[in-house]
């Protein structure tokens, strides 16, 4: 992982940090559809996305068969029944659901207040990958509004949440993106454990 | 390769930058504003519009950054941070518990429903204890109950509901939203119902305690094909106990006032359906008030361990043993003669008669245990009465001979006088919840018919009471005996606790005998492996009932099971998702529902609650505040064939001069007893029925229409689609030997199957804290067996399992003309095994465990630690590298990692075989309970 980069660089950085965060936790967060796919697969993003590590199917290949192959190895890869790894966390930690680090996070999203992307269900399992993606996401935001307002304090203060937040609750993705990456079926999942491992490895340490 | 496209921190964070902007042009982010970031701060104010709130408080922010939750390098509570043998998990923070919230709830993974309360802190549940306040269970909790924990909060829990995408069986599955799911059950179910022939959707439970929910829907619906697994239970305890009394199906031994506790293959101490609040009243009884625990079982279980006399008899002769007893007993004089002569519907003549060829010695030619001793315990049995009683459960009941059996141990308790006596062999009339307590408004009973829910060979199994022949279910639907159009599965496993393992995964992966298939259920298991949708279940901890037992206080109390946390995913409780359904298949099903709120329908149900003085709570708000209620203005349900009848009941009542039976409107309602009108027995006699005319004529479908109308009961007839299936039973308790247990070969076994203290049947298997103490079941062997066959503690063993030649004599409609002959008998399956010699087992012999052998129930079950290979699958919150879990990671010691090779399995590794794979589907022709202790098998070393 890198040093902390400079407030200069964060100057024009952090923005756009928050929106791959944002973009990372929406596809971890659920099965990605045909739109999502042709979004990616799209002018710059496409590019940016595939130079970042990530794979994309072309155009022509994005129908209902491949949405359904996705949806198929979403399910195997985090949901189950059997074989998978779920993104808490809790399971990483302890082996199971809800586990003490869920107070923690729970602690920093009253004070982040991430948007709300998800249903009730995940307020409740606020140790999901998505839900911390999500809530670094909105630490990049707020960086950055720190910055445009030159508010010293409050960037030294945010950003040292930053990288505890990230410290306490992200580190284990780096991990937990490894073994992903082993089991994934398709390039497409391979990709973004690949894309999410590295955006964690650029995080300060 | 060009110098942007190098791995360096700084190019990988230019592309990230790049990443970013390119997703703020779009919506993938899923927030907008976002795209501006390059611009200068003189456009921030405008850009921070559109952004998400940010809510900066500076005090706050430096405030929560003392917070720290260590994963990396520090200590963190709870957590075990580096994997070693030696390292020592960090004791939980002293406070851990203090300031908790503290709900009630009632435990659910056994039968027992102890009551529980868990300890609730920031919306987890970090601990479950025994409820004092429970009458029935006191505040005990076993070792099942406390690892609740692991049940709520497995990392294997089915979240989300799931559609099959490949075919039946295979495995593969995507998530649907509720609504999808339910519109697709709706569009099937509707069709069934739509039909004509709402008989065709079949609802199969296991173990339920939602009963008023289930039956809501199924008869909203208006199919009564509802299956359940009782007679994979106690169905001939059931019987038996109802062809005495017509009153109850269980007795409640009064064994914490008692002398003597004569036990016929009971294992209260680990599997009894009384469990908890049972043993812990049997071990007061014993250390409190000094009575004496005597167990004939075939094995050495923990009860028989823990008695003051054991005995191993022969399997299936307990009835033999226990007719033995009732004539050692007459032929002493010492029975109960006034009770015999008042209250049964024998003379001590008759019974004289009846008795005389099963003689001690009789009984020790079958059983082997010595006549002296039989008579011995038989008359001690009669000096400790009235304060003595029988207790037996699945070791003497599941048997082909199993209703006989249970017919002559509880005999036992009318021939010393001990029936309905504090200290003696009890019962009470309220199998539930207090009567008080009044489930709101129900919809009409269904009335359909089906051979899968009232197979018509089985005179006993619905007559009283509704226990239907679970077994024969999956056999019945391969000779296509039935058809069904749709199959909801609710808490059942039934490839692993049913008999005939590869019919039943066959039957269910065939798509033309079961179209469809929905299971619920919280996790995803073997029957969840057939299915075509799974909609994942709320835990017993994430839900609502009121419950309630059989209560060995022996008055009606009531329970709550209420959600301590909220449900975890999108989990949901069929109380939550029927009504939906319902309105989804609509035709007025959804009018069942019409009864407001879940919480309005809590409140109404519970509303007859008394209210505590002490507190000034009444209805659900005590039951929420206690999670109990018990009407201790009740008195214990002592001798209740002496209560009176009251002048009101006897106003226009008429007595038969003949019986001096007492009617009312055309029913019985007691009997006169030295001129007085007394409540009696509920039996035809209204005496406790040693002769039971009715078991005789219903078996022969005749017209008991009378008998009934003397009980006041609301047993019924046969129906008409039982003509032309006439079963012999005999009036009396008599007992006879199963044909294939005569004259055993010497590599020749009678398999047996045991519970344990730790596990139910297959729900338990997943739990780290339980599967580390039980994990595999070896087959026990008697040592002297074992050195007869040149076998040895470790040792593997082929076991063929066969086909029971009484039921081809008496059963013949079951048609099992698919089994293959070897040796003139019909062979079942085959299994290897290793051994582990037991003395304490009876050297004719074979006993496994269930609950072991799981093939698709989570990788604690099938004690797998981890695959490191890619594409094999990795195991959930086990792999090695990712996960640091102490329990899973390096205590999962007993992973088998011999590949299948017998040559390098290590003892006491693995997580078991099926032993149900090796048993028949053998039902008791008369009451269809599944014979799970008649099997013969016949072995041979590896």
């Amino acid at each position: 992982m890198s040093d902390s980069p400079t407030t200069e660089t964060a100057l024009t950085d952090s923005a756009s940090l928050a929106n791959v965060y944002f973009l990372l936790a929406r596809l971890w967060n659920h099965e990605v559809d045909a739109e999502a796919l042709r979004d990616l697969g799209s002018g710059q993003v496409a590019e940016a996305y595939v130079k970042a590590g990530g794979w994309l199917p072309s155009a022509a290949r994005i129908k209902d068969a491949l949405v359904d192959d996705l949806a198929i190895e979403y399910c195997g890869c985090f949901l189950g029944p059997k074989g998978h790894l779920p993104p808490h966390q809790s399971v990483v930690a302890v082996s199971r659901f809800q586990g003490d680090c869920c107070d923690s996070i729970k602690e920093y999203a009253k004070l982040i207040q991430p948007p709300e992307l998800f249903g009730s269900h995940q307020q409740r399992m606020v140790d999901h990958v998505a839900c911390l993606l999500t809530m670094m996401g909105k630490l990049h935001l707020d960086l950055q509004a720190a910055i445009d307002q030159r508010d010293d304090e409050a960037l030294g203060v945010i950003d040292g949440t930053r990288i505890e937040f990230f410290q306490q609750h992200l580190v284990w993705v780096v991990g937990y993106c490894s073994a992903a990456m082993g089991r994934a079926q398709s390039e497409f999942y391979c990709g973004l454990f690949v894309v999410t491992q590295s955006l964690l490895e650029t995080e300060p340490s | 390769m060009p110098a942007d496209q190098t791995n360096t921190p700084v190019n990988a964070r230019r592309r990230f930058l790049q990443l970013g902007l390119a997703v703020g042009a779009t919506t993938l982010a899923g927030c907008t504003g976002t795209q501006k970031s390059d611009e200068t701060s003189a456009n921030a104010q405008q850009d921070k519009k559109q952004r998400p709130e940010q809510g900066i408080d500076l005090e706050k922010w430096k405030r929560i950054r003392g917070k720290a939750y260590e994963t990396g390098s520090g200590p963190a509570p709870g957590v075990c941070k580096l994997p070693g043998p030696m390292k020592k998990k960090n004791w939980p923070d002293i406070n851990k518990y203090k300031d908790t919230k503290q709900v009630p709830g009632m435990c659910q993974l056994c039968s027992t429903i102890c009551g529980t309360i868990g300890h609730v802190k920031d919306g987890r549940l970090i601990k479950i204890e025994g409820n004092p306040k429970d009458p029935n269970s006191r505040g005990y909790l076993c070792a099942r109950g406390h690892a609740g924990l692991n049940h709520l909060y497995h990392p294997e829990r089915l979240l989300y509901p799931l559609k099959r995408v490949g075919k039946r069986g295979e495995g593969k599955w995507k998530r649907v939203s509720w609504d999808e799911a339910l519109d697709e059950i709706a569009v099937k179910l509707k069709k069934v119902r739509d039909s004509g022939h709402p008989e065709k959707f079949a609802f199969h439970q296991g173990r339920q305690r939602s009963k008023d929910a289930l039956k809501r829907f199924l008869d909203a619906f208006g199919t009564k094909t509802q299956l359940s697994h009782r007679s994979l239970c106690s169905g001939n305890r059931r019987a038996a106990n109802l062809a005495f009394l017509w009153e109850s199906d269980w007795d409640l031994n009064d064994v914490e006032h008692t002398k003597y506790i004569l036990n016929f293959g009971s294992n209260a101490f680990e599997a009894h359906q009384g469990h908890i609040p049972f043993a812990s009243r049997i071990q007061k009884g014993r250390f409190e008030n000094g009575a004496k625990l005597v167990t004939f079982d075939v094995r050495l279980s923990n009860t028989a361990g823990g008695s003051d006399e054991v005995f191993f008899p022969f399997p299936g002769t307990d009835g033999a043993i226990a007719l033995a007893m009732a004539q050692a007993i007459l032929e002493a004089g010492k029975q109960d003669t006034e009770f015999l002569e008042t209250w049964t519907n024998v003379s001590i003549d008759e019974l004289k008669e009846h008795l005389k060829d099963f003689t001690p010695e009789q009984a020790e030619k079958l059983s082997g245990v010595p006549a002296a001793d039989i008579r011995r315990i038989a008359l001690e049995f009669a000096a400790a009465a009235p304060a003595a009683t029988t207790m037996c459960n699945r070791g003497s009941s599941a048997h082909l001979n199993g209703f006989y059996n249970d017919r002559a141990i509880q005999m036992l308790n009318a021939i010393v006088g001990s029936v309905g006596k504090k200290g003696g062999w009890c019962w009470s009339p309220w199998g539930g919840l207090d009567p008080n307590v009044k489930t709101p408004a129900m919809p009409a009973s269904a009335k359909t018919w089906s051979v899968l829910e009232d197979p018509p060979e089985y005179p006993l199994a619905n007559v009283w009471r509704r226990m239907r022949v679970g077994e024969i279910i999956y056999l019945y639907l391969q000779q296509r005996r039935e058809k069904i159009d749709a199959y909801m599965t609710y808490n059942l496993d039934a490839p692993l606790t049913w008999p005939e393992e590869s019919l039943t995964k066959q039957v269910m992966t065939d798509e033309d005998l079961i179209p469809f298939h929905v299971c619920i259920n919280c996790f995803y298991n073997e029957t969840a492996h057939y299915a075509d949708i799974v909609l994942p279940w709320t835990t017993y901890m994430e839900r609502w009932d009121l419950d309630a037992r059989g209560s060995y206080n022996l008055r009606p109390y009531v329970g709550i099971r209420t959600p301590m946390v909220e449900p975890l995913g999108e989990s949901k409780d069929v109380r939550e998702f029927f009504p939906e359904l319902a309105k989804r298949i609509g035709g007025g099903m959804e009018k069942a529902y019409e009864y407001g709120s879940l919480e309005d329908y809590m409140k109404e149900w519970a509303s007859n609650v008394d209210e505590n003085p002490e507190t000034g709570k009444a209805g659900l708000e005590r039951l929420l505040d206690e999670g109990a209620w018990e009407d201790e203005s009740r008195e214990p349900f002592y001798e209740p064939y002496n209560f009176e009848v009251s002048a009101e009941e006897m106003d226009g009542a008429t007595v038969d001069e003949k019986t001096n039976v007492i009617f009312k409107d055309g029913k019985g309602v007691g009997i006169m007893v030295d001129g007085k009108p007394i409540r009696g027995f509920k039996t035809p006699s209204r005496k406790f029925e040693i002769r039971s005319l009715f078991v005789k004529k219903i078996g022969n479908n005749e017209d008991c229409s009378d008998l009934i109308a003397a009980s006041g009961s609301k047993a019924k007839n046969r129906p008409e689609q039982h003509k032309g299936n006439d079963v012999e039973i005999d009036e009396m308790p008599i007992w006879f030997q199963p044909t294939e247990h005569k004259n055993l070969l010497d590599n020749e076994l009678i398999m047996t199957s045991f519970k344990w203290n730790v596990h139910n049947h297959g729900r338990t298997m997943n739990l780290k804290w339980l599967a580390e103490i039980v994990h595999s079941n070896p087959a026990w062997l008697n040592p002297k067996t074992a050195a007869s066959m040149g076998l040895e503690d470790g040792d593997w063993i082929e076991l063929t399992s066969y086909y029971s030649k009484t039921l081809v004599e008496k059963s013949p409609h079951l048609k099992r003309d698919d089994l293959p002959m070897e040796n003139g008998r019909q062979v079942v399956s085959t299994m290897r095994v290793p051994i582990v010699t037991m003395a304490g087992i009876h050297p004719k012999v074979i006993a496994m465990s269930n609950s072991c052998g799981h093939w698709e129930y989570t990788n604690v079950a099938k004690g797998i630690k981890g695959s490191p290979k890619p594409g094999q699958g990795a195991a959930a919150g086990s792999d090695g590298e990712t996960y640091r879990d102490a329990d899973w990671e390096r205590n999962m010691w007993w992973e088998d990692q011999s590949n299948g090779d017998p040559t390098k399995w290590k003892k006491n590794t693995g997580n078991g075989w099926n032993q149900n794979k090796l048993m028949p589907i053998s039902p008791d022709p008369i009451t269809g309970q599944q014979s799970f202790h008649d099997t013969v098998v016949s072995i041979k070393k590896v």
